[in-house]
């Protein structure tokens, strides 16, 4: 038996999926946090369910929205090949979910209504006679909330699937499929079977949102609330890191080399395990505190309701890009991982706001990124570390900015399309669901970054110990071999580890450190990282080269299937062009005092090439970006 | 003197202030694809909405409408025309 979980966005339907099927889906508190659809089986009593969670939908008549999710939600259940609809409704929001209701009742399918944050409703005054509301739509009203046992909820479910559908709906004459008369008749049915307790007493909500969403607090406390993640992240996170290095390399790399001694492991054999392999694992494993507090936070961010305010407190400023407030939340989502930013781009309203977004995107910082920052700024920042960190973050967001506006003036013109949209009420995030997700996501990071490393680890380990001539292996021909190109940005042509690391790094940023790591510890100690790069302004331009070019593989792939191939291709060539770009005019305008001839060279000679860039941009045609593939 | 009074609590979306109790009498020249997703917000003929709060660089307007909080850019919104309730 095959279910579809239908309802508004942000009506809870993931929630009840996760807790349906024990399955742990990202959920969130705004509009859009589902944009494919999933799928997950469990089975009551003998019966199989097959249940598949649809993005959010407003309405069925999506013909004129541009929107994916709702697209692909639609699409889904027109297909009809499933056995019983269930369509979730949020019980303090009644009369304006049963539009969709109203809507999907006139399918003339098996239905099973699930009223969800009954316990909220309750909360605010709201007692909704669901016997009655069955009644009225002919079809089983089930009530559930965040304390609901699962159990309860599945056999009342099971039961409801088996129960005879009458179909007789409020308005089914053809004269009444107005608009206006439809919500005529739900306002009617909402007035028999809802009791509102008025309430004097002001809503937490309201009362929050006076102070996040103040005319003049509002910026400042966004910028606040950012600025506080990155210091957590930062100060708490690295501290533990450190801990855990110690610890981690007295296990993976000492006590393998130990190990390997004992077997009589012949030395060149071990040194490539250890050095490669060992060295690899102990840095990914390294990454978990760091990685974790950032995804918790983040969760808390979304969970709560605040992220959906951004949208609000941004979209002034966003319009200035001709992007909807909305596009901000795909950007911020890019903090944690550009693939799900990328993704989230599905929730905006025009094919034109979504290829920007997509483009975008890349540039805000992932937290894989961050990885490579903390060693870094461990090596070269020893105080005001954060800082060194949210200028960085605050780059990217500056070159999302410059490249939203570029995209504006050439390949994309026009408006915004209009904006309509949300502000879900605030929640305590649920601390088991936030540290679940946490736990899942960094599984996934360790799992991505274990399958990557371990073989771009043997790999480089390998090449590394291939001698080439005396005192020089086959990995460092090739580094010194690409080194030039990077010698602008002020990389010695004896850093060639930096350059092959910038190569590991396409394929994913958790890599790199490994990568890195390995490599110079063949060429001596780790903490040398001081005397390889140009001081602290060689360091700099080398994190902004880090920033700013390719974020790894599957972001290009992700872009690929939503944007198209030449919008990938654009996002790889102009990502790389701004990378290094930046990197030697933040490298040279800071040695300037060495080479001033130099630098006023290099200088001009960007800004002459950006200028022919734009140019060329005004006069190209980008129409060749496909449509966006239906699933990921 | 009645017709007067009629036009002076007749309201565009530009024209809303916080704090402000409304009805909406007429959609005006809205084009269709705007009022659908209108409608699907639960923005229909004779809904009532309170005015809460402009963004604060002024552009969206917050309005609660039937308990729920929605956002909308009163530049897009200005074929809409409003009475004070």
């Amino acid at each position: 038996m095959r279910c579809l979980l239908v309802g508004n966005p942000n009506a809870g339907k993931t929630t009840l999926f996760n807790a349906l099927t024990g399955e742990y889906q990202r959920v969130g508190n705004w509009s859009g946090v589902t944009v494919a659809q999933k799928k997950a089986n469990f089975s009551v009593k003998n019966t199989h369910i097959e249940l598949i969670d649809l993005p959010g939908m407003y309405a069925l008549d999506v013909s004129n929205t541009e929107r994916r999710d709702e697209q692909l939600a639609a699409e889904s259940i027109a297909s009809n090949q499933a056995d019983c609809l269930i369509n979730i409704i949020d019980a303090t929001q009644l009369e304006r979910h049963l539009y969709l209701t109203s809507q999907l009742l006139e399918l003339k399918r098996p239905m099973v209504i699930v009223l969800s944050m009954m316990d909220q409703a309750e909360k605010r005054g709201i007692h909704i006679d669901t016997n009655m509301l069955s009644r009225a739509l002919g079809c089983p009203v089930v009530a559930e909330s965040r304390d609901t046992q699962c159990d309860v909820l599945k056999h009342a479910l099971q039961e409801a699937l088996h129960v005879p559908k009458a179909f007789d709906l409020v308005c089914m004459d053809d004269e009444l499929t107005m608009m206006d008369e439809r919500y005529t008749a739900i306002h009617a049915l909402v007035e028999r079977v809802e009791h509102r307790v008025m309430e004097v007493r002001e809503q937490f909500t309201a009362k929050l949102d006076r102070v996040l969403l103040h005319r003049f607090w509002a910026f400042p406390l966004f910028f606040a609330v950012m600025y506080a993640l990155f210091f957590v992240v930062i100060v708490v996170g690295c501290f533990f890191q450190d801990q855990l290095t110690v610890l981690s390399d007295a296990v993976f790399v000492e006590g393998v080399a130990h190990l390997l001694r004992y077997l009589g492991c012949p030395a060149g054999l071990s040194a490539w395990v250890t050095n490669g392999l060992g060295r690899g694992i102990s840095t990914t494993i390294s990454f978990i505190p760091v990685m974790g507090l950032m995804f918790f936070l983040l969760a808390c961010l979304e969970e709560s309701g605040y992220m959906a305010r951004v949208a609000f407190v941004m979209d002034r400023f966003m319009r200035f890009l001709g992007l909807p407030g909305k596009a901000f939340v795909p950007l911020i989502v890019g903090f944690g991982c550009n693939v799900p930013a990328v993704m989230a781009a599905r929730t905006l309203d025009s094919e034109r706001d979504r290829r920007l977004t997509i483009l975008m995107s890349p540039f805000m910082s992932c937290s894989a990124r961050l990885t490579i920052y903390t060693v870094f700024v461990a090596a070269f920042f020893p105080r005001g570390g954060q800082n060194v960190v949210f200028s960085l973050y605050l780059l990217g967001i500056i070159m999302a900015i410059l490249t939203g506006l570029l995209l504006r003036r050439t390949a994309f013109p026009g408006k915004s399309s209009p904006l309509l949209l949300e502000l879900p009420v605030y929640r305590w995030p649920v601390w088991r669901v936030l540290l679940r997700g946490t736990v899942r996501k960094l599984r996934m990071f360790l799992w991505r970054a274990g399958k990557v490393i371990l073989p771009v680890c043997a790999v480089l380990g390998l090449l590394q110990s291939v001698p080439v001539g005396t005192n020089s292996s086959l990995l460092s021909v090739f580094g010194q071999w690409i080194q030039p190109v990077f010698a602008p940005m002020g990389i010695a042509p004896d850093n060639w580890p930096a350059v092959v690391g910038l190569i590991t790094g396409m394929l994913a940023k958790e890599v790199m450190v490994g990568s890195l790591n390995s490599m110079y510890a063949s060429m001596g100690s780790f903490t040398g990282l001081a005397q390889v790069f140009d001081g602290a302004v060689g360091a700099y331009a080398y994190l902004l080269f880090v920033l700013l070019y390719i974020p790894c593989a599957s972001t290009v792939a992700v872009i690929r299937t939503e944007a198209g191939r030449s919008l990938m291709w654009f996002s790889v060539l102009w990502s790389s062009a701004l990378a290094y770009g930046a990197a030697v005019l933040f490298y040279q305008l800071g040695t300037v005092s060495q080479h001033p001839e130099q630098t006023l060279l290099w200088v001009l000679s960007i800004i002459l090439l950006l200028g022919l860039f734009v140019a060329y941009m005004r006069s190209a045609n980008f129409s060749g970006g496909s449509r966006a593939a239906t699933t990921s | 003197m009645i017709e007067l009074q009629d036009k002076i609590s007749v309201l565009k979306t530009t024209d809303l202030v916080r704090g402000d109790h409304v009805r909406l009498i007429s959609f005006g020249e809205t084009d269709v694809a705007y009022r659908r997703r209108l409608f699907s917000f639960g923005i229909a003929r004779g809904v009532e909405a309170r005015v809460v709060r402009r963004a604060p660089l002024g552009c969206p307007i917050q309005l609660d409408i039937r308990g729920t909080a929605l956002m909308l850019r009163a530049t897009e919104a200005s074929h809409l025309v409003w009475e004070y309730v």
